[in-house]
């Protein structure tokens, strides 16, 4: 400011009439100046040796200084040539780039210099220059797109010569800078030669003047010395403004009064963006510079102050400059007066660069402001003695306090006193060498309303540029989530105590399981030696009523003993599955390995339930094969029971309709696994009720129990049965169409093939032969009760009450077989047996049938290892007891006498012949028996005829046709064969083989019939 | 029960079992039984109608007419003056699920397995005389396809 305070008051001793004049007197004395320069840089001392030579050197150098200022101050045609080659060389594009400049500085240039863009130098005219830098605001300059026209070496850091200029143009490829040429113009030899001209010119003029008027030279003379001396210090002063306002980009300009015009300083022009106009623009024409909206301001503002009615101008405004850019500016203008003229001085500056900045600074102030004003957390500020200084609003919603209630005082009046120590040791830390930059604390805040809350914060230490340590802080109401934290760490704690007490829970459970198990196996016990307990008198009841029933009674008794029987078959029915649950639940269930045949189970099952499904006008279909394998290896017994529980299950829950039983197996791994699947359509059974179907203890339906009667053992025990033959039951229902039970075992192979028994149902009523039976039973009423079954079916029975009196017995007499009851006072059974076995050998081979109540199969084996041939167990199962009594005494034929049998094909099952002589009478039935016997070949001729043709379903239906009247007249061996037959579904080679054993039986038939018509 | 006024249409290809369920029914105390040995004849003798049958015991298996054959044209109406809802007994010495499950959806009213017992025969005689029919309209028959 200080050097245009001082410009400004050499140039008020210009007058403002002579601006024109004042304008060249300041370039000729800027010419005087430089003409002074460049004669003693030139080492034209020699003009000033005389005075005259002083004069004309004076006229001279003012002469040439015009031209050469005009060098300095403008450099016109070096800007022009700069631009030109800088757009030339740009414009020019890889390797052509380089031959351009090689051209150029080959041709053109004399003096130049070429620098990269990072500011170094590349090429130069001058030697030792390359890899020196340009200062770095120059390159700075630059970059901006701006030419920088210098007198100043930058490189030896000295002012160029008189007459020497330098510009540096930027080198811009595609918009990117790329680096810099610079040239020198040297134009000291064109001052000389101008010089020179000029010199001469004035020489001549001078000699006149001086021989004319020497008085007045020496006037003219001395003037010229003091004015010399005002003027090179004006210049000089004007020169270094000049360059000072180049260097800080800071123009300055004037206004007349009479007339307004407008003179600009070179910078002024070039701010503007009007560099090198004619010196003098009209006031309009300098505000058309500026934004339009600013135009009429500073026409209006500039002739106030011209006018006096405003002290001073000023306005920040924008032009377009050179570089095609909007520039901020600011102009300031001051009123001056000389004399009475008024004249404005003013000064114009860019400053884009500080609006940028004066902006980026208001932006990011205002986004702070934002950021702060409206975060929902408190942010605050505060300095080393934790004096607040800013807090966001925020603080008022958190803390009931405005900000500026608590702006100005210590964070800490409001933390809570327990919670200060640890929050200071903290903050003391914080942005301490060694200690984070941030720290983190919880801390309790005394709110304005007297309550506390949980605050978590936040806090960052900044050094101040005065190197004060300042603190952020951002703080938050965690008071929620610290009261659901203790609430979860209770929770935890109480999770922790239940934990505990589930634990001891567990192990008193475990104790008390133990118990329940050990008292659970002791229900079993109990319930087993109950059943047991009650088996034996059930079987005297049961006994004693079918005994009753073979006698003589009135049609009443006989419906009360049948009633009495039937009530005491279903109460053991239920005892057995009562034992067997027991069995399976105290862990005795051990399952039986022998040899049986599947036709055998299928055809027992068809035996027992027939008469049941017939009752209730059921058709029961059940296959007499199960597959083409038939002798296997397993449990029958529990097979059978499993079977026998399904089919009677469905036989029970069919109203209508049928029951059905189908077969399948396969071979898995060695294993035969064999499905029956037992269909109904009977109620069926909800989707809920299937679940629990398998249950002990449950039917589907109370109320079914009610109707149906049955504990709901059978079927978890045919499961468990299952289970344990490897396989097991599965279940579909649908209610009211009927269910589906699918029974799967897993069993193996026979050793070989299984013998057949005899096919035909053992008949109860007529034993094939008469047996000698010697029976041990000490039980008084099973005793009678045996020998009266026995004595009825024609066997001579001996019973004794005890094994002593049995092995006495044994001895002495002749018998066909023995039944020897394993549980016997004085000597048991199993002694007995023994003893028996150890007698001679007639003796010792005699069959020897083991009674007992106990059926666990480890006793079982106890038996049969002591001798006895088979178990039957108590109470006794007629049926089973007659066929094994028969299957033994058949095998010892040798020394049993055979009494001629009444049917010796077992063709007929005597109880339909019976049936039908009761209906028809015996000559009806014999004409039956004649019809029977031709009906019977008819259809094993069509049979026969529809197999040679390969007629498979003609086959099936002739089978049928044989087998309901072979069944109706209890012809069963060729009922089976014929129901075999029907099933083989037109396998050749089957039927083939059941053909030829058909006609065998169809033969045999008609003997029979013939026989009985005959009889 | 009485089934003295009641008279039985009794059909099976088989003479010899024709004979017997006869005898049967009269031993039952049946009022009357007429012997068919086909499916055509049962339904000549129904076309016919010499009197008033109360009930049909037919074997399911003959041919060409099946016992089937026959359930549903009693129940669809098909022969004038019988009524739809004739106690029909069907005989059978096996049951084929779907002949079974035809044979309920077209009501019959008891199955007789063979072989044929008194006290079985009995029994179906007094459930399907005893039965209350709900019967479904004859389109609802027709649709039953019967093997």
């Amino acid at each position: 400011m200080s050097q245009i305070e001082t410009v400004g008051l050499e140039i008020r001793a210009v007058t403002a009439v002579q601006a024109k004049r004042r304008v060249r007197m300041v370039l000729l004395a800027l010419a005087g100046v430089a003409a002074a320069f460049i004669l003693t840089i030139g080492g034209g001392v020699r003009l000033f040796s005389t005075n005259i030579q002083n004069e004309i050197a004076l006229a001279a150098a003012a002469r040439n200084a015009i031209f050469v200022a005009d060098v300095l101050t403008r450099a016109d045609p070096l800007a022009a040539d700069i631009d030109a080659m800088s757009s030339e060389i740009s414009g020019a594009s890889g390797t052509e780039f380089d031959a351009r400049w090689a051209e150029l500085r080959r041709g053109v240039l004399r003096e130049f210099r070429r620098v990269d863009e990072r500011g170094v130098i590349v090429d130069s005219s001058r030697e030792g220059e390359i890899g020196a830098r340009i200062p770095e605001e120059t390159m700075l300059e630059l970059r901006t797109g701006r030419r920088v026209d210098t007198k100043v070496d930058f490189i030896r850091g000295v002012e160029l010569p008189v007459g020497m200029a330098m510009s540096y143009a930027p080198l811009l490829r595609a918009g990117e800078f790329t680096g810099v040429i610079g040239v020198w113009a040297d134009r000291t030899a064109d001052s000389r030669d101008a010089l020179q001209q000029i010199e001469n010119s004035y020489l001549a003029f001078a000699l006149v003047f001086l021989l004319f008027c020497f008085p007045t030279g020496a006037l003219l003379r001395r003037y010229l010395t003091q004015r010399f001396s005002v003027e090179n210090e004006l210049v000089m002063r004007t020169r270094e403004l000049l360059l000072g306002e180049a260097v800080a980009q800071f123009g300055h300009w004037s206004i007349s009064s009479r007339p307004v015009r407008v003179s600009l300083s070179t910078e002024a022009e070039r701010l503007v963006g009007r560099p090198h106009s004619s010196a003098n623009i009209s006031l309009d024409d300098f505000a058309v510079l500026f934004e339009p909206k600013d135009r009429s301001i500073i026409t209006a503002g500039f002739l106030d102050l011209l006018a006096g009615r405003t002290p001073s101008f000023e306005i920040e405004t924008k032009a377009v400059q050179v570089d095609g850019k909007a520039h901020d500016l600011r102009l300031v203008a001051r009123r001056r007066l000389d004399g009475t003229e008024a004249s404005l001085f003013g000064v114009v500056m860019d400053i884009t660069e500080e609006r940028d900045i004066r902006r980026t600074l208001k932006e990011g102030e205002e986004k702070f402001r934002l950021l702060t004003d409206n975060a929902s957390d408190i942010i605050s500020f505060y300095d080393q003695n934790r004096v607040l200084w800013y807090v966001s609003p925020s603080v008022t919603r958190i803390t009931g306090y405005t900000p500026d209630e608590v702006m100005g005082h210590d964070t800490f009046e409001v933390v809570h006193p327990e919670d200060k120590p640890n929050l200071m040791e903290r903050r003391g830390m914080t942005g301490q060498p060694g200690a984070p930059d941030v720290s983190t604390a919880m801390w309790r805040l005394l709110r304005k309303d007297g309550q506390y809350i949980w605050m978590e914060s936040s806090v960052s230490a900044i050094k101040t540029t005065a190197g004060e340590r300042q603190m952020i802080a951002i703080a938050r109401d965690v008071t929620e989530r610290v009261e659901r934290e203790n609430a979860l760490r209770s929770a935890q704690e109480q999770l922790q105590i239940s934990s505990e007490e589930l634990r001891v829970l567990a192990q008193e459970l475990e104790i008390q399981r133990e118990r329940a198990e050990k008292a659970n196996h002791a229900k079993s016990q109990f319930l087993a030696v109950m059943s047991h307990e009650l088996r034996t008198p059930l079987t005297g009841v049961i006994g004693m009523a079918e005994l009753l029933q073979g006698s003589q009674l009135t049609p009443e008794q006989s419906s009360q003993v049948h009633m009495l029987t039937r009530s005491a078959r279903v109460l053991l029915d239920q005892l057995n599955e009562i034992l067997d649950l027991s069995k399976i639940e105290s862990g005795n269930l051990e399952m039986e390995s022998v040899d049986f045949r599947l036709s055998d189970v299928l055809r027992e099952v068809q035996q027992l339930l027939a008469p049941v499904a017939s009752e209730k006008s059921l058709v029961l279909d059940i296959p007499s094969v199960a597959g083409p394998i038939n002798s296997v290896r397993g449990d029958p017994k529990r097979l059978r029971q499993a079977l026998l529980n399904l089919v009677g299950n469905a036989i029970k829950f069919t109203a209508d309709g049928l029951v059905a039983v189908k077969t399948s197996q396969r071979e898995i791994d060695g294993a035969i696994e064999v499905t029956m699947v037992v269909i109904d359509t009977g109620i069926g059974i909800a989707a809920d009720d299937l679940k629990k179907l398998f249950k002990p203890f449950t039917q589907a339906d109370t109320s079914i129990a009610r109707r149906f009667g049955g504990t709901g053992l059978g079927l978890t025990i045919s499961k468990r049965f299952a289970e344990a033959m490897g396989g097991t039951i599965q279940v579909e229902s649908e209610p009211g169409k009927g269910s589906t039970f699918t029974l799967t075992v897993k069993l193996t192979r026979a050793q070989g093939e299984v013998a057949a028994h005899n096919e035909t149902p053992v008949e109860l009523s007529r034993p094939s032969r008469s047996l000698r039976v010697l029976l041990a039973e000490d039980t008084d009423t099973t005793r009678y009760l045996v020998a009266a079954m026995l004595g009825r079916q024609g066997h001579q029975v001996t019973a004794v009450e005890d094994g002593a009196r049995a092995i006495d017995t044994a001895r002495v007499g002749a018998f066909d077989i023995a039944l020897i009851d394993m549980h016997m006072p004085v000597v048991d059974g199993v002694d007995a047996v023994k003893a028996i076995r150890a007698m001679p050998s007639s003796v010792a081979e005699l069959p020897i049938i083991a009674l007992t109540a106990d059926v666990i199969s480890g006793n079982m084996e106890r038996y049969l290892k002591a001798g006895a041939d088979v178990v039957v167990a108590k109470p006794v199962d007629w049926v089973r007891l007659s066929a094994e009594m028969a299957r033994l005494t058949h095998t010892h034929t040798a020394q049993a006498p055979t009494p001629p049998q009444s049917s010796p094909d077992g063709a007929f099952n005597a109880v339909m012949i019976d049936e039908i002589e009761s209906l028809l009478g015996k000559d009806g039935m014999r004409g039956l028996l004649s019809k029977f016997s031709t009906n019977i070949e008819t259809y094993r001729d069509k049979l026969l005829a529809a197999h040679a043709s390969g007629n498979a379903k003609a086959v099936a239906e002739a089978a049928h046709a044989l087998r309901g009247v072979a069944a109706q007249f209890g012809a069963d061996r060729l009922s089976v064969l014929a129901k075999r037959i029907e099933e083989s579904g037109g396998d050749s080679t089957q039927t083939q083989k059941l053909s030829a054993e058909l006609v065998d039986a169809v033969g045999a038939a008609r003997r029979e019939a013939e026989r009985r018509i005959a009889a | 029960m009485d089934i003295s006024h009641m008279n039985f249409i009794v059909a099976d290809d088989d003479t010899a079992l024709l004979e017997i369920v006869t005898a049967g029914l009269r031993t039952f105390g049946a009022g009357g039984a007429k012997k068919c040995a086909s499916g055509v004849a049962v339904i000549e003798a129904l076309t016919e109608r010499a009197v008033n049958y109360h009930c049909i015991i037919s074997d399911y298996s003959m041919s060409p007419v099946t016992g089937l054959d026959l359930l549903q044209g009693v129940r669809m109406g098909r022969y004038d003056g019988v009524p739809r809802e004739l106690p029909f007994i069907m005989m059978t010495v096996s049951g084929k699920e779907e002949v079974v499950r035809a044979a309920l959806a077209l009501d019959v009213s008891a199955y007789l397995m063979k072989p044929i017992h008194q006290p079985a025969l009995n029994k179906a005689i007094n459930r399907a005389t005893g039965k209350l029919l709900m019967l479904k309209d004859p389109e609802a028959y027709a649709a039953i396809k019967v093997l």
